[in-house]
């Protein structure tokens, strides 16, 4: 007779759910191809495969109980675990993230460098035509020219010297000959301009012109012949604005007239492609004489400034001057202004595809893949390319990790220290744990209250013990102040690691308690009673039956708590953070374990070395799986399955 | 008659007594600074000077530390993945313990061998997931407290399914094969005869992972960022971050406020706890 039968309920029941399920996971899966995410989003159409496939049909009983648990293990461990073991024969750390595409990327970018001049331009983005696409600038140059000063007729006599003895501290002594100027006479330098009475200087004779005054030497006809082509491009101060130039050299002085330099500007529109003068006639100016619009350009709103940022902010416009020359955009216009801000760039590191190399177009460095995750430069193999990529290199992180000083040797004392520190962890809370257990294992007086109390710690989430116990074991922490000790708890490496230990075994004592304390009741009384039968006293029974009776029982839980201990993380961590250091600097530290230390390794010091972290992480796996695989061998589990 | 009394249990009491003060003594420190004044651990005397509710009450009304929302954060959180890898554990569980099929001993040593290796280490991978996810499916991605249950899911997943492998191996099979008998399919087998059998265990294994989640700290950490997303754990780590005795006051009433209901579920229950921390590994 058939008691089970099929439920109509519990079909309508599954195809809901599984509908439900389904359609979750397709809704994801469209989402994920939206955004690029091919390799999540084939995963989850695999993940829609298995429920139809084992849900919708019979073919696999087996896989109806697995499919859920299975997927989420192999999204959030296996892939998880899988990228980061592969992570360990690649050179991946701080400098070497991205990918080859993107290093390569990035140095084409940032492989610019400002001209020769820092020339710069305040300029008015707009676009080039009709499209809004052909981004462009208008932009104004200013050309310093020098010309007659308006409306300053006078011309000086002037002769050239030098002040206080210094030949380089060139100086003019100017003299008004003709009447034309308020100064009778004055003495100029380039940047000073001191007006003279008659009294302060010496004439010649012939033409009352003046020739001394006080610091100033003048130059002889000797060493004026020698600076003869020098003297057309000397400017000396004039009043404020202008400045004074000499002509020709008549008898030895020279005729001063007064100049003045404008800035006039030249505008241009440039773009991508192309550098375009245009004629002032073509543009509207500012106050000031810059370009604000011109025929052609049409500027761009703050809006489509906003929606163009991205590319405006890579964009390479032309220059005047050919390739490899161009005019980047520095800052858009802030607003309520016009003008953005650029400068000239040279694009000074290139690319070659081909050649797969870096060359600077100014040095004539060549930069070539070195198979190490860099550009490095053939010549002076020091000097690299940074940013680097993410290179398979196939053991030599393992390979570092026994050859390598600097990273060998804190890593044994730390392998050392790991193997000690689980070991001594395990003993120590069971020997006490099992202590205890002996010493409950009668109906003594208050044995409720003993054990209620003792298990608190157990009970307790031990996050918040292991900060609390930090706290107290901090130099100026409770236990110092309470009993007048001056020890140095957490910052001395012996007296750091005794306190791991000491908080482990708080943390830990209870649970071999409670697990002793069960075992010694499994232990048939029968056995130890006829030992005393026999003769044998409290402690052999002790030692000879209830021992090994009970280590017999618990050794798997004993290995279970040494692989546990062995990547106690949030102990090491929260406690003293693995420290103290073992020299200034250095991460890894006195009371470190494997996995902290590689915690640490990988994500909190300055330079993040992934890839070591992952070697590292192989190595603490194979140690924890072998470790695993020989306690549950040895007990056994997995003979069931034979 | 004392003498003789004293000789055979007098060591008991010294062990008892012993451990009990090693055991209460940091959470008696607790509980006096939790109600002191002062914002140091750094008490000088067992005996408390003053009693004053500060502490509490600045968890409650200080805007900068949303503590019920963090307990709320963490209660959800642990709450949601305790049950539901449960509830995707023990299928697992049972499939692995009770059906035949090819690969189950390669399939069991996968998985224990997938278990082993320390979460810890794929922290960054794990990162670079879920920020992906963030991109497609906002609600479920990083710095989200939804991505966070997606994450421990997956990570409680291998433990969970060993575990309560160990609990199933201890049902006996007789039971299985006389439904089987009397016709019933693997799936009326699981939900009609095993997992009512399976309840007590089942709710065991639920709490141990509750507050096995309730003490993660790293994923935690790093995936919820935001003041007001953070967990409890990382919430009143923020207290006292790193640099000790700075706010220890609010830090040992959130910690004892925090650990309370903890320790009141866990007083309630141990008898069953006792026995699930044994069963899962320790055969006959």
């Amino acid at each position: 007779m058939r008691i089970f039968k099929g439920n109509i309920y519990a079909v309508i029941a599954k195809l809901i759910f599984v509908t439900l399920a389904m359609s979750v996971l397709g809704y994801l899966m469209l989402a994920a191809f939206g955004t690029g995410d091919t390799n999540i989003a084939i995963f989850l159409a695999v993940c829609i495969l298995i429920v139809a496939f084992a849900y919708l049909t019979n073919i696999s009983i087996p896989l109806k109980f697995f499919a859920p648990g299975i997927m989420f293990l192999i999204a959030f461990v296996i892939v998880p675990m899988v990228f980061t073991l592969s992570m360990s024969v690649f050179k991946y750390q701080t400098g070497n993230m991205l990918s080859k595409e993107a290093a390569v990327a990035t140095i084409d970018q940032q492989g610019v460098t400002s001209d020769e001049n820092e020339t710069a331009y305040d300029v008015v983005i707009g676009h080039y035509g009709e499209k809004t696409s052909t981004i462009a600038i208008l932009g104004s140059e200013a050309v310093e020219v020098e010309g007659a000063a308006p409306g300053v007729t006078a011309k000086f006599d002037t002769v050239l010297g030098y002040l206080d003895g210094d030949k380089t501290n060139l100086a003019v002594l100017a003299t008004d000959t003709w009447g034309d100027s308020q100064y009778a006479y004055f003495l100029a330098t380039p940047t000073v301009f001191t007006p003279l009475t008659e009294e302060q200087v010496t004439l010649e004779e012939v033409n009352y012109s003046a020739v001394e005054t006080k610091g100033f030497t003048r130059f002889t006809k000797a060493e004026l012949s020698a600076m003869i082509e020098t003297i057309p491009g000397l400017k000396f101060k004039y009043e404020t604005r202008y400045f004074l130039k000499l002509g020709a050299p008549v008898k030895g002085s020279f005729e001063g007239s007064v100049n003045q330099s404008m800035s006039v500007y030249t505008y241009f529109i440039s773009t991508k492609d192309k550098y375009r003068i245009v004629p002032a006639a073509d543009v509207v100016k500012d106050g000031s004489g810059m370009a604000i619009k011109a025929k052609n350009f049409t500027k761009f709103t703050s809006s489509q400034i906003a929606k163009y940022s991205e590319e405006i902010g890579k964009i390479h416009l032309a220059y005047k001057k050919p390739a490899p020359y161009f005019i980047g955009i520095e800052t858009l216009p802030s607003p309520g202004t016009s003008f953005a801000y650029s400068i000239v760039q040279i694009k000074n590191i290139q690319y070659d595809k081909k050649a797969d190399t870096f060359t600077n177009v100014l040095s004539g460095d060549v930069y070539k893949d070195d198979g190490k995750g860099n550009f490095r430069n053939i010549k002076k193999t020091k000097d690299y390319l940074d940013p680097g990529w993410r290179q398979g290199v196939w053991f030599e992180n393992f390979a570092s990790l026994l050859n390598d000083t600097r990273i060998r040797d804190p890593l044994i004392q730390v392998f050392i220290w790991t193997i000690a520190f689980a070991f001594l962890t395990v003993i120590t809370q069971f020997a006490l744990g099992l202590l205890v257990a002996i010493a409950m294992d009668k109906k003594i007086r208050g044995r409720g209250i003993y054990r209620s109390l003792m298990i608190l710690p157990y009970a307790m989430p031990s996050i918040m013990s292991i900060l609390i116990w930090g706290g107290m074991l901090d130099t100026n922490g409770a236990i110092n102040s309470l009993f007048n000790l001056d020890v140095n708890w957490l910052q001395d490496p012996w007296m750091a690691k005794f306190s791991v230990l000491l908080v482990n075994l708080w943390l830990g004592f209870p649970y071999f308690y409670l697990i002793a304390a069960g075992s010694l009741q499994a232990i048939p009384k029968e056995l130890a009673e006829s030992a005393g039968i026999d003769g044998a006293n409290p402690r052999q029974i002790f030692r000879l039956i209830t021992l090994p009776l009970l280590l017999r029982m618990l050794t798997p839980l004993l290995v279970a708590s040494f692989a546990f201990n062995f990547n106690n993380f949030n102990i090491i961590y929260l406690l003293t953070g693995g420290g103290p250091s073992f020299e200034f600097g250095s991460v890894a530290g006195a009371t470190d374990i494997l996995i902290s230390y590689t915690y640490k390794l990988a994500f909190d010091t300055t330079i993040q070395n992934y890839g070591l972290a992952s070697a590292i992480s192989v190595v603490i796996f194979i140690i924890v799986a072998g470790m695993s695989m020989y306690g549950i061998r040895k007990s056994k589990v997995l003979d069931d399955f034979a | 008659m004392f003498l003789r009394w004293f000789q055979q249990n007098s060591w008991r009491h010294f062990v008892g007594l012993f451990g009990t003060i090693f055991a209460i003594f940091p959470l008696y420190l607790v509980v006096l600074a939790s109600f002191s004044p002062s914002q140091s651990l750094q008490s000088t005397s067992f005996i408390p000077r003053a009693f004053v509710l500060d502490n509490f009450t600045m968890l409650f009304t200080d805007p900068t530390v949303p503590f019920l929302l963090w307990m709320k954060n963490s209660a959800l959180i642990a709450g949601a993945v305790s049950l539901l890898s449960v509830i995707i554990g023990a299928a697992s569980a049972f499939a692995f313990s009770r059906l035949r099929f090819k690969g189950k001993r390669v399939g069991l040593q996968a998985l224990l061998l997938v278990q082993m290796f320390p979460s810890v280490l794929a922290l960054s991978a794990i990162y670079v997931i879920m920020e992906r996810v963030f991109v497609f499916a906002p609600e479920w991605g990083l710095g989200t407290l939804g991505g966070l249950v997606l994450v421990y899911l997956g990570g409680s997943m291998g433990v969970n399914i060993w575990l309560m492998k160990g609990f199933v191996d201890s049902i006996p099979l007789e039971l299985d094969e006389a439904a089987k008998v009397d016709g019933a399919s693997a799936m009326q087998t699981y939900w009609q005869i095993f997992v009512p059998l399976a309840m007590p265990i089942l709710s065991v294994v639920t709490l141990l992972s509750f507050i096995g989640l309730f003490n993660e700290f790293i994923l935690a950490r790093m995936f919820l960022p935001e003041t007001e997303n953070r967990t409890i754990a990382v919430g009143l780590q923020g207290f006292i971050g790193g640099q000790y005795s700075a706010n220890w006051g609010p830090f040992a009433a959130g910690s004892l406020l925090a650990s309370v209901p903890i320790i009141i579920v866990f007083m309630t229950l141990q008898r069953y706890i006792i026995g699930g921390l044994t069963a899962g590994s320790v055969k006959g």
